[in-house]
């Protein structure tokens, strides 16, 4: 291939400054990849030589009653552990200077594990000083106290031996490779550090948590290390379970003693107790019955006072039906009055009406006996007519009969004579048969008058007898109005006296009631009492039981 | 009797997309060992895709190539390389030198890729330029850079040497030159050569002439008066 090379050679020879551009680009792209490919490894490679030089730990154990150090004995005593050690940290509030404050997280100082690296000052002797984190104060915080706020909740300021630390230098915890600081539930959630106090800084006896480093070694973040710990932790949870049952257990045999003393303690309290309540309760029982009494008692005079008040109200009826009545009958006598007057009238009117039939009866009468005689003089005429008629026809009769029989000749005009005079005669008749049925009128109409009259008479007579009648009924309606009118008087006398009863019956019912009402408050009082009597009684009772 | 080269049924047909172009169909012809052949056709009758094929630049979509027995359009790229460097040797119509190598230096390229090459330098005085062994390609004129060319096919020691067009960008007496160079290369070492030109005067000079019309063999005839090219007037 020597060609090729040559060729390639004088290529770039040729054009030299473009190659360096074209290699220096290149380069730089390389470069910029070969670093970005090893940044990773980098810094990777630099914390796990941080975490095992300050022995980072593995696994961090934590439980609701914290660890004492027989647990972590017993951790360290487990498969693959290297070290176990307590710890014990706390979130507390603070105070640095005049104008710095905030939530701050303080641990005990390490022993073995999670070492720290001290940046300025010096580390902690005693228990009342203290290292900050060198991430979040400045130099200038050395020497200046670590104050606990008021702020704290007392139980929180109990897990501290002292209220006030020196600060005596800055540390990096290998707990904290990162900048967050991390969460708290204090105040505003988020601390602003951490802080480390020298022994015998907490006032506590028991571990927080307790930090477990293996034996085996492993890649940070690599596989195997992730293996190995996810195969750890079934069995570290059981074994953590066990202990922090057996601490459970010693802390639980120990209350346990202080509970059977106590308990002595209570019985006899409760021997006590139970009298003072039996007492109590008798008292109760007592008051109850009284009351129940007090009650009956007012269902009683309630009773009586319903029925009081319904008799009144019985009697108010009567008494409106009374007034009614008055009224009614007072009406009606009114009424009575009112047609007395007219009735009166009537009777006046049917005097002189009487009086006036009498005077034109008697002058009926008169009449009749008038007209009676002129029937007497006109019958008397008419006979005489008719006797002269009958004689007259006899007469002429005779007259035709001698014509008859003389049998002679009858003249026409004698024929015409004699029937004339016949027929006058008939005419006389006829007027005389006339005027016999005037007469006869005449006398029947007589006759009616007559009747009439007597009738007139009669009917005068039972009119003034009815008139009287009347008369003397009008005297007793009269006599009657005035009894009447008394009786009324009587009567509106007793509705006046029963209204009267009526109100003070009435004023009676009200006091009765208002002392029911009185009673019945006592009574309500009472039941209160009674109540609150009761109420006492239970919350004793269940004070006593609880205890 | 088995021919040198032949081309039976070949077809190469272009497909973009749903466009087909058919650039052959039905070609068939046969080429002893030893002649000069002619290939003639007007400018897009597919000569150059004819020589392509046989020159393992390209592959076909129907037929069969064989040369001296070898079954050419059955190989594979590794085969189809193996077959270009050492089996043919080609000549363009543009030289395709390179330009950063000495004419010397470029025969010599060629000779270092194949088995049994000839010396670069006595194929370079062969050629006739003893003097420009130093010189680079952009110091030759054209005829002396496609009789490096020739050169540099000839320093291959190839079965076949193929030559696209070889005057195409020649004046006439260079033209000439190197079709004389070509012919006595021919007659003289015995080199199966094949000419594609569109020259149809240049058909006497050849042993057989081919001659192609669009896409396909028109005629394929054995030249039975050859005549030399320092007679051919055009």
């Amino acid at each position: 291939m020597r060609g090729i090379r040559k060729t390639t050679f004088r290529e770039i020879k040729s054009s030299f400054g473009r190659f360096l551009a074209i290699f220096g680009i290149v380069a730089l792209g390389v470069g910029f990849f070969a670093g970005l490919k090893v940044t990773t490894e980098a810094m990777v490679a630099t914390v796990t030589e941080y975490l095992d030089v300050h022995r980072f730990y593995d696994l961090r154990l934590v439980s609701t009653l914290g660890f004492d150090q027989e647990n972590v004995d017993s951790f360290a005593a487990a498969a693959d552990v290297e070290a176990a050690e307590g710890s014990v940290s706390f979130d507390v509030l603070y105070e640095l200077g005049e104008d710095r404050q905030g939530v701050i997280k303080t641990y005990s100082m390490p022993r073995e594990l999670n070492t720290l690296k001290l940046i300025s000052g010096r580390m902690p002797e005693t228990g009342a000083e203290c290292v900050l984190d060198s991430g979040s104060f400045g130099k200038s915080v050395i020497g200046s106290t670590l104050r606990l706020s008021d702020d704290n909740a007392e139980e929180d300021l109990e897990h501290f031996s002292q209220k006030e630390y020196t600060i005596v230098g800055l540390v990096q915890s290998s707990l904290y490779i990162q900048f967050e600081r991390g969460n708290t539930i204090l105040e505003s959630g988020r601390l602003d550090g951490f802080a480390y106090l020298g022994p015998e800084g907490f006032g506590v006896d028991y571990f927080t948590e307790v930090y477990v480093s293996f034996r085996q070694d492993y890649g940070l973040y690599s596989q195997e290390y992730d293996a190995f710990i996810d195969g750890k932790e079934p069995v570290w949870e059981q074994i953590v379970e066990i202990q922090a049952r057996a601490r459970y257990e010693r802390i639980f045999s120990e209350g346990n003693e202080k509970l059977a003393d106590a308990r002595t303690q209570l019985d006899e309290n409760r021997t006590e107790g139970e009298k003072e309540l039996a007492d109590a309760a008798e008292a109760l029982e007592e008051a109850k019955k009284q009351l129940e009494d007090g009650e009956k008692a007012l269902e009683e005079a309630r009773e009586e006072l319903s029925e009081g008040e319904e008799t009144i109200r019985q009697k108010r009826k009567e008494l409106e039906d009374a007034k009614a009545t008055i009224a009614r009958k007072e009406a009606e006598l009114s009424e009575g009055e009112a047609m007395i007057a007219p009735k009166e009238a009537e009777l006046a009117e049917a005097r002189t009406a009487i009086d006036a039939n009498e005077v034109e009866l008697r002058r009926g009468e008169r009449e009749l006996s008038d007209g009676k005689a002129q029937l007497r003089s006109g019958e008397a005429a008419v006979s005489v007519t008719r006797r002269v008629i009958d004689e007259s026809r006899r007469q002429l009769e005779a007259q035709l009969e001698e014509l008859r029989q003389s049998g002679e000749e009858i003249s026409a005009s004698l024929v015409a004579r004699l029937e004339e005079a016949l027929a006058r005669l008939d005419a006389a008749e006829e007027e005389l048969r006339v005027q016999e049925q005037e007469l006869e009128a005449a006398r029947a109409r007589i006759e009616e008058s007559e009747r009439q009259l007597d009738s007139g008479w009669i009917a005068m007579s039972a009119a003034r007898t009815r008139l009287e009648d009347g008369e003397r009924a009008l005297a007793d309606a009269k006599l009657e109005i005035q009894s009447g009118r008394q009786q009324l008087e009587d009567a509106r006398q007793t509705v006046e006296e029963g209204e009267e009863a009526l109100i003070s019956a009435g004023e009676e019912l009200e006091e009765g009631r208002k002392t029911l009402a009185e009673k019945e408050e006592e009574l309500a009082g009472a039941k209160q009492k009674y109540a609150d009597g009761e109420k006492e009684y239970q919350d004793a009772k269940r004070e006593f039981d609880e205890k | 009797m088995c021919a040198f080269v032949s081309f039976q049924n070949v077809k190469k047909v272009y497909r973009t997309g749903e466009v087909e172009i058919t650039a052959l169909h039905d070609v068939n012809f046969e080429i002893e060992k030893g002649e000069f052949c002619v290939i003639v056709g007007s400018s897009g009758a597919g000569k150059t895709t004819i020589l392509n094929i046989l020159g393992g630049m390209d592959t076909l979509t129907e037929g069969e190539v064989s040369l001296d027995g070898q079954i050419v359009s059955s190989f594979n790229k590794r085969q189809l390389t193996a077959y270009r460097r050492y089996d043919v040797g080609f000549v363009f119509q543009f030289y395709n030198l390179v330009q950063n190598l000495t004419a010397l230096e470029n025969v010599e390229l060629a000779a270092q890729i194949c088995k049994n090459p000839l010396d670069a330098a006595a194929v370079l005085e062969q050629v006739g330029l003893k003097d420009r062994e130093a010189n680079f390609p952009a110091q030759l004129s054209g005829g002396e850079q496609q009789r490096v060319a020739i050169a540099r096919a000839l320093a291959k020691n190839p079965k076949l040497l193929l030559c696209d067009e070889p005057t195409g960008a020649l004046d006439y007496n260079t033209g000439k030159a190197v079709l004389k160079l070509l012919q006595n290369t021919c007659r003289e070492v015995g080199k199966t050569v094949i000419v594609i030109t569109h020259n149809q005067a240049l058909t006497a000079m050849a042993d057989r002439i081919i001659t192609v019309k669009s896409g396909t063999i028109v005629s394929m005839v054995k030249n039975t008066n050859i005549v030399d090219i320092s007679e051919i007037e055009w």
